[in-house]
């Protein structure tokens, strides 16, 4: 019964993993450095952090809103994760880079449930705040001398594993948990589908919609630690432009900024297309400017291409069985 | 049992009353029909039972118990249902899901719950489905469980909007012009509808209704609305002879034949 479905869920899919097969492909023709082990953990290392922030501005686009506030609050968080761990030890570090982030995410989930200020207007608010304080706090210079075992976040390893792309791994497993098989991932897609009917139904959509906030910002604080632990200190700098990407990957990955739809591993391969492609256009010597004009084509296409292909599945299945009353 | 009573309920809108002096009320398994020309305050009525508008005035009892200015999620969960005049689904979601949800609101389990698993969690989740199944096959929607509600005709979509309403386990079920838009075939089917929903459960049943010839076979009393005031209340044939009624739909005529 469930077949239908399947297709329409898994034909998305399928065509974003053609694409990046492809890319793969073609890289790999293009220079012997590219279809390498060390290469692929590269990549996957730039895409943990990324991936993390990205799965939570999903989360924030399946509610129906949006975070441009991402960059931001991982440069904020960079900071504040590394005085807190050269001063006091580096749990307290990972403590309170995640914790900013999700003060962050709050701040914002309130303004937007709470006060019904529109997403974007206080997203961006928080993007001018969050780096502006960022860099009062440092007056600009990165934050040094991290402690060795808050680093070992960057370059440890678990059974040969390195612990970022551990820590992404297993955060995604959790978010597809939550919000494929709990209630609060249930309500979220709800509310983003049509928030009125929601309310109607007896959800409780202003604390819901603003954890979808605070659960992004945590995430985004995360992706700080691991950002952080990579360049072995605390940046106000960090992560400019990211919140573009983290759109890009979601949207790639099937989520709609109208809301109520999106999945976490649709996330993970848009995220995988937009680092394979930095990645193999750097080893083929593709300048940083043509790297961005192809990385904006390549969003649209891959957009373009997998609605054209849900499409096409639907009016299959629609030829296939005609319309039941 | 009186079910739902309201005295002397009224809203303004700035200088706008735009309903005065409502008092109605419906006993334990009644379907009544709240009628009136457009624009004469029935979804206004709606809002303020169901939370979305905040009465200026007046007071409204639920099972005697004062129910005016609470959130529509706390009235959801009391026991009011209602179904809009516009369509409003969960238009990206599955048929099944859109019943689910409103099944899930009206279920208790923790977030502990679903992680560990826990056989009631098991029993709850089977429990739901099997309900959200029987309601669709009850609005003649299980064939089409697994499509996403946006892909339904418009009929569909309204009968979807009654499942999902009915999954909320209320106890007193709103329908704002349920028939809107529908052609007279599906108009028929959809009061049969109607009908068998309130046999079925024993629901109560408050209904909207713009078109006062759909309301005449099925409602038990009908209160009639015009300009925020209540001209007329009783039988289907005391109202139908009632010349105020006459009078308030027949200028609504003169108005559609000079336009």
């Amino acid at each position: 019964m469930r077949k239908g479905a399947w297709v329409a869920l898994l034909g998305g899919r399928f065509s974003l993993l053609l694409i990046l097969l492809l890319m793969g492909l073609l890289f790999g023709q293009a220079d012997r450095h590219f279809l390498t082990v060390s290469n692929a953990v590269n990549v996957l290392l730039q895409a943990s952090p990324l991936l993390l922030a990205a799965i939570g501005q999903t989360i924030v686009i399946i509610s129906g809103g949006l975070d441009i506030s991402v960059a931001s609050n991982v440069a904020l968080s960079s900071v504040i994760s590394a005085s807190a761990a050269s001063a006091y030890g580096p749990l307290a570090g990972i403590a309170a880079g995640i914790g900013t982030g999700a003060a962050v995410g709050t701040v914002n989930g309130v303004l937007v449930s709470h006060y019904r200020i529109q997403p974007v207007i206080v997203t961006i608010a928080m993007l001018t705040f969050a780096r502006g304080l960022a860099f009062e706090l440092t007056d600009g210079f990165p934050i040094t001398g991290l402690p060795r075992s808050y680093t070992q976040l960057a370059w440890g390893k678990w059974f040969g594993v390195p612990m970022p792309i551990l820590i992404a791994g297993v955060i995604l497993l959790l978010v597809v948990f939550v919000m494929g098989r709990t209630r609060f991932g249930t309500y979220l897609y709800a509310i983003g589908s049509n928030e009125e009917a929601a309310r109607l139904v007896g959800i409780r959509t202003v604390p819901l919609k603003a954890a979808a906030y605070t659960a992004a910002g945590a995430l985004a604080g995360m992706a700080a630690v691991i950002y952080t632990a990579q360049a072995s200190s605390g940046q106000p700098t960090l992560a400019n432009g990211l919140e573009l990407s983290t759109i890009a990957a979601s949207v790639m990955g099937g989520a709609s900024i109208g809301g109520g739809t999106g999945t976490p591993i649709g996330t993970l391969l848009g995220t995988l297309i937009i680092s394979v492609l930095g990645n193999g256009m750097n080893i083929a010597g593709v300048t940083p400017y043509v790297q961005q004009v192809v990385l904006g084509t390549a969003i649209i296409l891959a957009v373009v291409w997998d609605r054209l292909h849900i499409s096409l599945v639907q009016a299959a299945r629609r030829k296939g069985e005609p319309a039941s009353q | 049992m009186r079910v739902l009573e309201t005295r002397g309920l009224g809203i303004r809108f700035g200088g706008l009353r735009a309903v005065q002096e409502l008092d109605l009320f419906l006993d334990q398994g009644e379907l009544v029909a709240l009628i009136g020309p457009n624009g004469a305050g029935k979804t206004t009525v709606f809002n303020m039972l169901t939370g979305v508008y905040k009465p200026t005035e007046g007071e409204i009892r639920f099972f005697g118990e004062r129910i005016d200015g609470m959130s529509p999620y706390a009235l959801t969960r009391k026991g009011i249902a209602r179904t809009f005049q516009n369509i409003r689904l969960f238009q990206q979601l599955s048929v099944l899901d859109n019943v689910r949800i409103a099944h899930q609101v009206n279920t208790h389990h923790t977030f502990i719950d679903s992680i560990l698993r826990l056989p009631r969690f098991g029993r709850e989740e089977r429990r739901m489905l099997e309900e959200s199944r029987a309601l669709l096959e009850t609005m003649g929607l299980l064939a089409v469980a697994d499509e996403a509600a946006r892909n339904l005709s418009y009929g569909q979509q309204r009968r979807l909007e009654i499942a999902r309403a009915l999954a909320t386990h209320p106890k007193l079920l709103l329908l704002d012009e349920p028939a809107a838009g529908m052609n007279p075939r599906e108009t028929h089917e959809l009061m049969e509808m109607i009908e068998r929903v309130r046999k079925t459960f024993g629901m109560t049943i408050l209904l909207i209704e713009h078109d006062m010839s759909l309301v005449m076979n099925i409602s038990e009393r009908i209160y009639v609305l015009d300009h925020g005031v209540l001209i007329a209340h009783g039988g289907p044939e005391d109202v139908r002879k009632n010349p105020r009624v006459i009078e308030a739909y027949l200028g609504e005529a003169a108005e559609d034949a000079l336009a």
